[in-house]
């Protein structure tokens, strides 16, 4: 896919986005109408104008940013979403070392004794700081009542 | 004039200089930390207070409050990760002076910056505040609704390189700004029945899943390098402090956006980031290399950050003599002030004079304490830029969680900040810039609730933009904003 | 038919827990978490943090406030609805907002009145209808003139449709036959700012927050919306003294999941009548600007049933929000 196909897909994207939300705002209460319909307006316009200026941004054309790696890319977002659906039942003092050690592994490549060494300094130093220090609230899961 | 040597005498004792130690610090690191914020701050330390005099406690607050706005620039400059809102425009140059090895000059230029714009501010609160906060009164929703517009058009300004995608970004999120339920019909727009979502999207979920998440993924994907461009970055030394030619050359800019921020920092509601991108803006307006800003130019640094201090004396403005907060820190400072019986007001420079002072004056010393500190210690945070890109990344990421989590106690704020951590991170590589989308967030709301109030005040008669004196005057400086680049690029090309 | 049977067997395996449990003789044992629907460093967060040293002090443990805030209250007490009934968490609960919302919101509300076993009123905060000091009102009944010779002209802060302020304006604008033109305001603060730079002619609020600026003579009250005249602000008559009749008023009290065990019910009464009774307690409150008004036990519940009743009344006959 070239970049410019690219955008044009995301204006298009935003562009049914918009219209769909100018549907549901004629719905609203009163005058909370107005600015929801002015701004998706204006996106649509916006996107409009991108969809035909993209084939002349050159600059899009010679885009050097490395090319995105989705097989590493694949495994961070599936670590990223399990540490978000398992930090509040399990807590995040086990959750946190569990991700550590996984992207210190498998991304980052390291021996299985450096990365969970790092992981587990690293956790202690977070409970250090937020628990002990600071008392920030944090998802206490499976250890609720151990550690407070 | 007493109680000015009271307020003297009490700052200078031994108590309350411990005091102030911990709170500099303690405000230092909450802000350096990569999802908490100077409000988070404050709101941490409140519970603290209320066991302490009332001397103290406001020492405490203040010191938390200054310096966790000024640490918030340190992450913004190494990590790219802005805590707050108020960092953005710093990260725009400060990142690429770090990944250019110059970390440790961009952070020197920053403290400096912050410290003169603090202090810039602090007097002006001593020397000036009850006349000035007048200025805040005679802002009506009027002005308030050109003023955002204001913002909004300088900061698709700073995002020139590719202006159709910063105008995108820039109406998106002035769309999302209108989720949530509508104060004034009671009315849900776009809620899904979230309740989460009532309030609307919330900012710093928002903010910290687009530049913090996402630089967390960026981190995390090469399989080796990090922040630093190259070998050559890595090699090089760079400068320990900003060279002397380089702060002449800055002051100006300096003195400007602290004159920019105390004046922003008065007006309750008007934000952080207003000041610092109106700043921002302004030097490259009037810099002679523009074209450098956004790709490491110190002056950059020194606008935003010293604007971004200078809000600090200015949102006390308000809140002292009026007891009307200019932001969500200063809202949480009337809860520590009235917990001690004090209520701000006029009463605050008379009856409570001297804690009033003694506020003050902390404020000052912790200006100075985190200037200091940061100078010192400027040169060996900077290696946190030669720790690899593939154990920064998850460390970042474990930061967001727990910062955007704190927050409200929610998980769904979680999810948001993830979610717009992988729009953040597609949006970088798609040269879609995330700044005008998050400051489109932040001014949407102040742009739309003013301007529907304003209509509520003329029953809809769009003339009473035009028939005040001071929104004259703004929608003057707007048309300025958006005449005067323009003129610039056609004497370019002629 | 299924349902009622889950119902059954979940309240017999229920009741054989409670029955199995062993008496909360020492209760409480632990640390108690308080839930507080609106931000640290705000009013309402301000009055739960030193009713929750005192209660501390009470009961020997302490109790650890924890804010959950969002949807104007509602996320906080959603929370609270759904917390363990163990005695171990209790929750700061503002009305009317709190049985207002099951009405307004009735689509998505994520909890009922049922959910909640009130425990003790703590504040009622009276409603105040003030102007800046140089505005050419000085009592109600000017300003009621006004209103009426110019319908829509005058200019009215609230905050946010549907508040007790709305409402309080709402039923004055109704009794004495006025119109006057809204606007809405997102707090206590910006509101005052408007008021005192001369954007909006008055503001509508709670007596606690305008209290400082009345009594420094920057803003001047018309009337305080309580049944007597407040000592706080002792010169500011009532509405009904200038002929009308509107009582309104915010109040915050304590509320507790319902079904936790009745003696723990009684443990925290108990306490919570001794704090408010605490005359440091009381003079801390006086600091604030906060009227004590303590209603505790089953007159809480019916109070708040009352109220819920009466707006739900008031909802059927008018709904202020337009549907």
């Amino acid at each position: 896919m070239t970049p410019i196909l690219r955008d044009r897909l995301i204006a298009s994207t935003l562009i049914l986005f918009s219209l769909i939300a100018i549907w549901v705002a004629l719905g609203f209460r009163g005058d909370g109408t107005v600015f929801p319909v002015v701004m998706a307006a204006c996106l649509t316009a916006a996107c409009l104008f991108k969809l035909v200026a993209a084939g002349k941004d050159s600059d899009a054309e010679k885009e050097t940013l490395e090319a995105i790696d989705w097989h590493r890319f694949l495994i961070w977002a599936v670590l990223a979403i399990l540490f978000y659906f398992l930090a509040e039942p399990l807590g995040v003092y086990i959750v946190i070392p569990a991700f550590m050690f996984a992207v210190l592994r498998f991304l980052a490549h390291l021996k299985v004794s450096t990365a969970a060494l790092i992981a587990i300094l690293f956790t202690a130093a977070v409970f250090i700081v937020f628990e002990l220090l600071l008392e920030v609230p944090t998802p206490a899961g499976l250890l609720d009542g151990i550690i407070r | 004039m007493d109680a000015v040597l009271v307020g003297l005498t009490n700052v200078f004792t031994l108590q309350a200089m411990t005091v102030l130690l911990i709170g500099t610090l303690a405000g230092m690191i909450i802000g350096a930390l990569p999802g908490l914020s100077s409000t988070m701050g404050v709101a941490l330390v409140i519970p603290i207070t209320f066991s302490m005099s009332p001397e103290s406690s406001l020492i405490l607050l203040g010191a938390v409050y200054v310096s966790s706005v000024y640490g918030g620039s340190v992450t913004a400059i190494l990590l790219r990760t802005p805590g707050t809102d108020a960092s953005i425009a710093t990260a725009l140059d400060g990142y690429p002076l770090a990944a250019a090895g110059r970390g440790a000059e961009a952070l020197g230029m920053a403290t400096i910056a912050s410290l003169v714009g603090g202090v810039f501010s602090v007097v002006v609160l001593i020397a000036i505040a009850p006349p000035l906060s007048k200025v805040a009164l005679a802002f009506g929703p009027q002005e308030y609704t050109i003023l955002a517009i204001f913002g909004m058009v300088t900061i698709v300004g700073v995002v020139s390189e590719n202006p159709l995608n910063g105008i995108i970004a820039a109406f998106a999120g002035l769309f999302l700004a209108t989720v949530g339920l509508d104060n004034f019909t009671g009315g849900q727009r776009y809620t899904l029945g979230m309740r989460e979502l009532f309030d609307g999207v919330p900012l710093l979920p928002a903010l910290i899943g687009l530049f913090s998440v996402s630089q967390a993924i960026s981190l995390s994907l090469p399989r080796s390098g990090g922040i630093l461009e190259d070998d050559g970055a890595l090699a090089a030394k760079g400068r320990d402090l900003p060279a002397w030619l380089d702060l002449r050359r800055c002051f100006r800019t300096m003195m400007k956006s602290s004159v920019i921020g105390s004046i922003v920092g008065i007006l309750p509601g008007a934000g952080t980031s207003i000041a610092a991108f109106i700043s921002y803006n302004e030097a490259r307006r009037t810099s002679k290399n523009p074209e450098n800003f956004g790709k490491g130019e110190l002056e950059g640094v020194a606008a935003s950050e010293s604007a971004n201090n200078a809000v600090t004396g200015g949102t006390l403005i308000p809140t002292l003599t009026l007891g009307i907060p200019g932001n969500a820190v200063t809202a949480v400072f009337i809860g520590g002030l009235t917990i001690h019986g004090m209520i701000p007001g006029p009463k605050l420079f008379t009856d409570f004079a001297d804690v009033t002072y003694t506020l003050i004056f902390s404020l000052f010393v912790a200006n100075i304490l985190f200037g200091v500190i940061g100078l010192f210690a400027g040169k060996y945070i900077v290696h946190v830029t030669r720790v690899p890109g593939g154990i920064l990344g998850p460390m970042i990421m474990t930061f967001s969680v727990i910062g955007t989590y704190a927050l409200r106690n929610n998980m769904f704020d979680v999810g948001l900040a993830l979610a717009f951590g992988f729009i953040g991170f597609f949006m970088e590589r798609w040269r879609y810039p995330a700044a005008p989308f998050v400051i489109a967030l932040i001014l949407g709301p102040i742009l739309e609730v003013n301007f529907r109030r304003s209509m509520q005040i003329s029953n809809w008669d769009m003339t009473t933009f035009f028939t005040r004196p001071l929104s004259l005057v703004l929608i003057a400086l707007v048309a300025a904003a958006i005449i005067y680049p323009v003129m610039q690029r056609q004497k370019s090309r002629a | 038919m299924l349902k009622s049977m889950k119902k059954v067997v979940t309240a017999a395996a229920l009741g054989a827990l409670v029955a199995a449990s062993p008496a909360l003789a020492d209760y409480p044992e632990k640390p108690v978490k308080m839930i507080v629907a609106f931000g640290a460093g705000g009013s309402t967060d301000t009055m739960a943090r030193i009713f929750a040293n005192y209660m501390a002090e009470e009961l020997g443990q302490r109790f650890v406030v924890e804010n959950r805030t969002g949807a104007g209250g509602e996320i906080g007490w959603v929370a609270l609805a759904g917390s363990p009934t163990d005695g171990y968490s209790i929750g700061l609960i503002n009305s009317p907002v709190i049985e207002s919302y099951p009405i307004t919101r009735a689509d998505t509300i994520g909890y009922s009145m049922d959910q909640f076993r009130p425990l003790i009123n703590v504040v009622t905060d009276p409603g105040v209808l003030a102007v800046a000091a140089d505005s050419p009102y000085q009592t109600l009944a000017d300003f009621v003139a006004a209103a009426k010779a110019d319908p829509n002209s005058i200019t009215v802060s609230h905050e946010g449709v549907g508040g007790d302020d709305h409402l309080a304006a709402l039923t004055l604008a109704s009794k004495a036959g006025i119109e006057v033109n809204f606007v809405s305001f997102d707090g206590n603060a910006e509101a005052t700012a408007a008021l005192l730079g001369g954007h909006i002619d008055a503001f509508e609020g709670n007596m606690s927050e305008a209290a400082a600026q009345i009594s420094e003579g920057t803003v001047r009250a018309l009337a305080v919306w309580s049944s007597e005249r407040m000592t706080q602000i002792p010169d500011v008559p009532t509405g009904a003294e200038q002929g009308y009749d509107v009582i309104s008023a915010a109040s915050r009290g304590i509320a507790v999941p319902a079904g936790i065990p009745e003696d723990a019910y009684q443990t925290l009464l108990a306490a919570a009548n001794n704090v408010v009774a605490d005359e440091a307690f009381q003079a801390e409150l006086a600091n604030l600007n906060m009227p004590i008004v303590p209603i505790a036990g089953d007159d809480f519940v019916s109070y708040l049933n009352n109220s819920h009743e009466t707006l739900k009344e008031l909802w059927a006959e008018n709904p202020w929000l337009e549907q």
